[in-house]
Parts: structure tokens; C-alpha cells; sequence
């Protein structure tokens, strides 16, 4: 356990180094800014399409801090040869690949902390009202699927060759299934033969990351999710987050660290 | 350069620099006429934003009009996926525009879960349902409408020939007190990009009518609409035969509060081959007549 924190605090030393963070913050700060700032019809209680502005900065932001990070952790250490005094410490390589995801995913929590702050902010201050309850389930939710996706593009980083191929598949992966996910069902209802049960075996397999989505739902005040689906919904998180996590160790075991 | 001298490199660097001169300027003179035109059709091309994106805005610009009408219906919105084939001909933008001309949908579905997602049939479709607005309801209490107004107002910015745009958000502009003047300005604004637009008139002219209480502009504005709704169907343009009612029936409203009989019966003789229900219209003639005996 000691040698997992110890790799995860280096990955969360080498996260407040980088800039990725810093960039996107002051990029998604100064846009809602600015668009809160548009006079529409002399109207300064017009709120929504400034929440749904801001979350939709802080959703791509934090997908980019996850894959990118994620992506190049174990071919940087490759490349540079670190991963060789690394692993003699003595770390083990499933040590290693839970250590880097445990680094990751706390970097990825302090981002959405700072992100859901700045929203909480700004919101607030337009509408008087503090909804801290539902935030925390959106903000919960969010580092439930940023662990799922950490845990698939770590796999991916021991699967591909280059970190752009990595990071750019499990970009295409996570949008499709953010927009067709919850949807292939449907289709499948419309197909026959083989592609019908393909697509339906697909729906079922895919971790439905669309369930952790509450944007619609913070941005017209629904109020609570029920406590207990969001409890199952972080539940099956997690046991996607740790499939990805243990074919992530299989893989690493597996494979040959000479370049 | 290997083979040439330095005098030479000297005059092949002064032609190039010559080249480059010569192209620029007849890249410049075949832009200017370009541009002139561009500039010369300000109804079509207002803003930079319009010269930038071209005719895609005008796709935009309904995608932005869709999510006006998904916030009123505070986001328990039908996807590409959930409309059902028998819907396919309703435009998705027809329930936040028909409140606006008084024909909004039933009650007996508000608070209740949307039709339109049907029965869920496996337990990962059972679950997503927690996690987004499935309820339907309505923002169209005073103040609540609010919220469609930035999505209204950006369709409009993007394409100026989308009347509904106008006419949708001067309808929830009016119907909330604090900000009901500012209704004309956007009005007004639309009227210059569709000046043969009838909806648009007849929305001012409601605006006069309801909200600054000046019947004689309100009339005005009115005859305008009808005379331009005429001039469509001269053209064979097929204006909305409802909103060609709509509006005598504003005039109707109009003659009788003015108490103004013979111009009563004038536009409701107008509005019977129109009206949906005739039989109510002549009811109105003829008890109109009977009185004037």
C-alpha cells in the first residue's frame, strides 16, 4: 500500500508541475466570464445557459486532464527509463499501474474541486441558491467515470504504441459512447440477424458512462438524485473501473519493457 | 544558390519580391467586388459572424431554437432516438411556439413522466432514467421563461430570417412585466430582416394592443399584418391560414372594443372561410346584424 501512495504522490507532484491544469482552468473561467457578461434583453437573472456553458467547459477540461495524463504515465517512464529503477525498488508492476491510476484519479478529484467551486461561484451568485447536496452527486459522479476512464486508457497505454493513438481512441471511445451509449438498445430494436445482436451485446458490455452525465439535471434544478440508484450507479462504476484496472495489470505483466 | 552569382541571386530575389507585389494586388482586386457585394445585402448579411459561418448558421440556428424549446420543457427533452415514427412530421420546435400563439399542448401530461420515452425495457435503461429530467413540466410561469430567452435570442443572431425566433421570445418578453418593452426593440430588429413579415407585425401589434394599451397602433399594425398576409396569398406563397385568422381575429377584438360594428362585420366576414369553426363566426355575424336592426 505505502509503495501505491508513493507513486501516486510522485503522478500528483508531476500533475501541479504541468500546465494542462492551469491552462483549462483560466480558459474555462474567462469564457463563462465573458458569457456571463452578455447583456440578454437587460435580464441579470438569466442563468441556465450560463451553467450549461460553464459545465460543459469543465466536462471537456477534465476528460482532457484525465486521458492526457493517463495516456502518457507508463510510456514516459519507458522512454525515459525510469520504469527500470522503478521497478526494483522493490515495486511491483501491479503496484505500479494502481499506484499511477491512484495518482491520476486524486488529481483528477483536486481539478474537479477547483472546477466545481469556480461553478458553484459563479451560479450562486446569480441565483441565490446553494444546492450543495446535488453538486456533491455531480461532482462524485464525474471522478466515478473519470476513474472508469483512467482505468481504460492506462490499459490502452500498454496496448497501443504511441500515446497520441492512445489518447485519441479513447477520446472517439468515451464521446460515442457519452452519445450512443444509452441508445444502442434502440437501434438494435431496428436491426436483424447477427448486427442486431452484435449491437446488443455491445450496449450490454460498454460501461454506460452517460449515466454519470447530471448536467441536464443541475442545469434545470430537479433537486436530489435518489440516493439510492446514484449508489448503484457508483457501484458499477467501480467494478468497470477495476475490470479495466485488473486487464491493465494482466497486460503490463505480460509485456516486455526493452524499447 | 550553386551556379548562379551573387548579382543574379540579387535579381531573382528583387523579381520574386516583384512577383509577390504583382499577386497581391490582383488578389486584392479580385476580392474587392467580392466584398462590396457582400456588404451591399445588409439584410442577409448583418453581422461578421453571419459572413463567417455562411449558410451553416442557419443550421445552428435551429439547433439553437430546439434547445429554447428543451429548456421549457425544463430539459425533459425527445433525442434523435426517442422520437417515435408516428411524430416525425411535428417539428421539435412546435410546443414553446404554439404557447406562444395560445395552442400549447394538454395539461394531463405535466408532472408526470415524459411519453415520448416509453416503456424501458432492460435494467441499464431502468437505471439511466434516474439521471436525467424525465418529468415533464413547463417554464411558463412569469419569470421562469427567462431561460429561453439567450438560446431565442442567438437563433436570431444567426439566422435574422427566423421569424419564429423573434416572434417566440417577444411572446414570453410581454408576458413578464419587468421586462416587457424590451419586446419592441427585438421586434423591430426582426421586422427590418423579414419586412414582409406578417407574424411579426401581428406580434407588434399585440404588443401596442395588450402591453402599451394604444389601439389605434395596435389597428395599425394589424391591417399591415393582414395586407401583408393578402400579398403572400396573391403570390401564392401559401401564408398560415391560421395566423391569417389570428390576425382578423385581433381586428375583430380591435373593432369591438372600439365599438366600431360595421368594421366588426367586415373582418369577420373575412375570417369565416378561414375560421376552423364557421358556425361560431356567423353565430357572431348574425347576432351582429340582429343588434344593428
Amino acid at each position: 500500500m505505502n509503495n501505491i501512495f508513493a507513486i501516486a504522490t510522485v503522478v500528483l507532484k508531476e500533475m501541479y508541475r504541468r500546465k494542462d491544469f492551469y491552462v483549462l482552468f483560466v480558459l474555462t473561467a474567462l469564457i463563462t466570464l465573458v458569457m456571463g457578461s452578455v447583456n440578454i434583453f437587460h435580464d441579470d437573472k438569466i442563468v441556465r445557459y450560463l451553467k450549461e456553458v460553464c459545465l460543459l467547459l469543465i466536462w471537456i477540461s477534465s476528460l482532457v486532464i484525465a486521458i492526457t495524463t493517463a495516456a502518457r504515465q507508463i510510456p514516459a517512464e519507458r522512454e525515459s527509463r525510469t520504469i527500470f529503477p522503478l521497478l526494483a525498488k522493490p515495486v511491483s508492476r501491479n503496484q505500479l499501474i494502481v499506484g499511477k491510476f491512484v495518482g491520476c484519479w486524486i488529481a483528477c478529484a483536486l481539478a474537479l474541486i477547483v472546477f466545481y467551486a469556480f461553478f458553484g461561484v459563479i451560479t450562486g451568485a446569480r441565483e441565490h441558491f446553494w444546492p450543495i447536496a446535488t453538486y456533491f452527486q455531480a461532482v462524485f459522479f464525474q471522478w466515478i467515470l473519470l476513474g472508469i476512464v483512467l482505468a481504460m486508457v492506462l490499459l490502452g497505454s500498454l496496448v497501443f504504441t504511441a500515446v497520441s493513438s492512445n489518447a485519441t481512441i479513447c477520446f472517439i471511445v468515451v464521446f460515442g459512447i457519452m452519445l450512443l451509449g444509452g441508445h444502442l438498445h434502440k437501434l438494435a430494436a431496428n436491426m436483424h440477424g447477427v448486427s442486431a445482436t452484435i449491437t446488443s451485446v455491445i450496449y450490454f458490455i460498454i460501461p454506460h458512462l452517460e449515466f454519470y452525465d447530471l448536467r441536464d439535471w443541475i442545469i434545470h434544478d430537479h433537486g436530489l438524485v435518489a440516493w439510492g440508484p446514484w449508489g448503484l450507479a457508483v457501484l458499477y462504476g467501480l467494478i468497470y473501473s477495476a475490470i479495466f484496472l485488473g486487464f491493465a495489470c494482466l497486460a503490463f505483466r505480460r509485456k516486455a519493457l526493452t524499447l | 544558390m550553386p551556379g548562379i552569382s551573387a548579382e543574379g541571386t540579387d535579381v531573382m530575389s528583387k523579381l520574386i519580391l516583384a512577383l509577390g507585389f504583382v499577386s497581391t494586388f490582383s488578389l486584392a482586386t479580385w476580392l474587392q467586388p467580392r466584398f462590396a457585394a457582400m456588404h451591399g445585402n445588409q439584410s442577409e448579411n448583418q453581422s461578421a459572424l453571419a459572413a463567417m459561418m455562411g449558410d451553416s448558421r442557419r443550421l445552428f440556428a435551429q439547433q439553437f431554437f430546439v434547445k429554447a424549446d428543451a429548456y421549457f420543457h425544463s430539459g425533459a427533452y425527445p433525442g434523435i432516438f426517442d422520437a417515435k415514427s408516428g411524430d416525425t412530421n411535428k417539428a421539435p420546435d412546435v410546443d414553446m411556439a404554439d404557447a406562444a400563439h395560445g395552442q400549447g399542448e394538454s395539461d394531463a401530461e405535466l408532472g408526470h413522466e415524459s411519453s415520448y420515452l416509453g416503456r424501458s425495457d432492460d435494467w441499464i435503461e431502468k437505471l439511466g432514467r434516474n439521471f436525467f429530467p424525465t418529468i415533464h413540466t413547463h417554464l411558463d410561469k412569469p419569470g421562469q421563461a427567462r431561460e429561453i430567452l439567450p438560446w431565442l435570442k442567438l437563433s436570431a443572431e444567426l439566422d435574422p430570417q427566423k421569424v419564429n425566433a423573434y416572434v417566440t421570445a417577444s411572446y414570453w418578453l410581454r408576458h413578464d412585466p419587468k421586462h416587457a418593452d424590451e419586446a419592441e426593440p427585438f421586434l423591430r430588429e426582426g421586422l427590418r430582416a423579414n419586412p414582409d413579415s406578417y407574424e411579426i407585425l401581428l406580434e407588434l401589434g399585440k404588443y401596442y394592443g395588450e402591453n402599451k394599451k394604444d389601439p389605434v397602433r395596435a389597428r395599425n399594425l394589424f391591417e399591415l399584418a393582414w395586407a401583408k398576409w393578402q400579398q403572400q396569398k396573391a403570390a401564392e406563397k401559401k401564408p398560415d391560414e391560421l395566423m391569417g385568422s389570428e390576425i382578423l381575429g385581433e381586428l375583430v377584438r380591435n373593432a369591438r372594443q372600439s365599438g366600431d360594428t360595421q368594421r366588426q362585420l367586415h373582418y369577420l366576414e373575412l375570417l369565416k372561410p378561414l375560421a376552423t369553426d364557421k358556425d361560431s363566426v356567423q353565430k357572431q355575424i348574425d347576432a351582429l346584424n340582429a343588434g344593428a336592426k
